[in-house]
């Protein structure tokens, strides 16, 4: 796994202050895999959170706060959600659940 | 002289991206407001990267070049040390930006669509709808700014008009 203890305490302070401190996290994609190098920050979160625009604000909120801090300045951050409350589901929220890693 | 003639270079580059920004909103009018059931298609995904190309573009060059040649040329003292959000402020107070917090907003907007997977419809159409409000909101910002310029150093845009008659 690619990423420092303090870029994961980070994004786990700042994601659960935007979703919640029942929000479920995941890192998964590149960034998981030892044997590459550089890549973006790939991460998943469920939410119990059910407002599509407040999830949107939320979002782009905590990408600008993260890229304010030192561990991830400069640093590509991708960020899906997921809603508890929804039926909706994509290939990827298992992809990210099942190769990705609980944090 | 020199701020003067790079400030007419970055202004002749900003006017570019926002004139692009702004024909490509008006072409977004068939599809907006985006809802779960709009479907997107090839001519809305260039259309909304054309946008997103030139929101960049016109927000980095604005926060790069137009607003610290600002600074310069009214001859507001800055500390080197002073951070963005310090000149932001400096600009507020100046009147040459309607609101600090407006920019920084303007920058998270940006990162509605900064996603390269594929989305749950209804949070895919509010992060585009949210992303289309900034860009406009850019472009305006923009207007501001360029008639910030034109009433504090006249002599820019009188300049460039005589450029403009010569050619």
């Amino acid at each position: 796994m690619r990423v420092t203890t303090d870029q994961i305490t980070i994004f786990k302070n700042l994601a659960c202050r935007y979703f919640g401190e029942d929000a479920q996290l995941w890192l998964f994609g590149s960034r998981t895999d030892d044997s590459k190098k550089g890549g973006d920050y790939d991460f998943f979160i469920e939410t119990s959170m059910n407002n599509a625009d407040q999830i949107i604000v939320s979002r782009s909120y905590l990408i600008a706060e993260l890229q304010n801090t030192e561990p991830f300045e400069d640093e590509k951050i991708d960020i899906i959600v997921k809603r508890r409350s929804s039926a909706f589901d994509m290939p990827i929220y298992h992809i990210a659940k099942h190769e990705g890693m609980r944090i | 002289m020199k701020q003067e003639q790079s400030m007419r270079v970055y202004m002749a580059e900003c006017t570019l991206h926002a004139a692009v920004l702004d024909e490509a909103l008006n072409d977004t009018r068939k599809w907006i407001p985006i809802s779960v059931e709009t479907h997107l298609d090839k001519e809305l995904l260039r259309i909304l990267d054309q946008i997103a190309y030139r929101f960049t573009k016109l927000q980095d060059s604005m926060g790069e070049k137009i607003l610290p040649l600002i600074m310069e040329l009214a001859q507001e003292p800055v500390s080197s040390s002073a951070t963005f959000a310090e000149k932001l402020n400096r600009l507020e107070r100046m009147g040459a930006i309607p609101s600090a917090d407006e920019w920084k907003k303007l920058r998270i907007a940006r990162n509605a669509v900064a996603h390269e997977y594929p989305d749950d419809p209804e949070l895919r159409a509010s992060a585009i709808n949210h992303f289309l409000a900034g860009a406009k909101q850019l472009s305006s910002l923009y207007q501001f700014v360029m008639q910030y310029i034109a009433a504090h150093f006249p002599e820019l845009t009188a300049m460039k008009d005589r450029a403009v008659c010569r050619e």
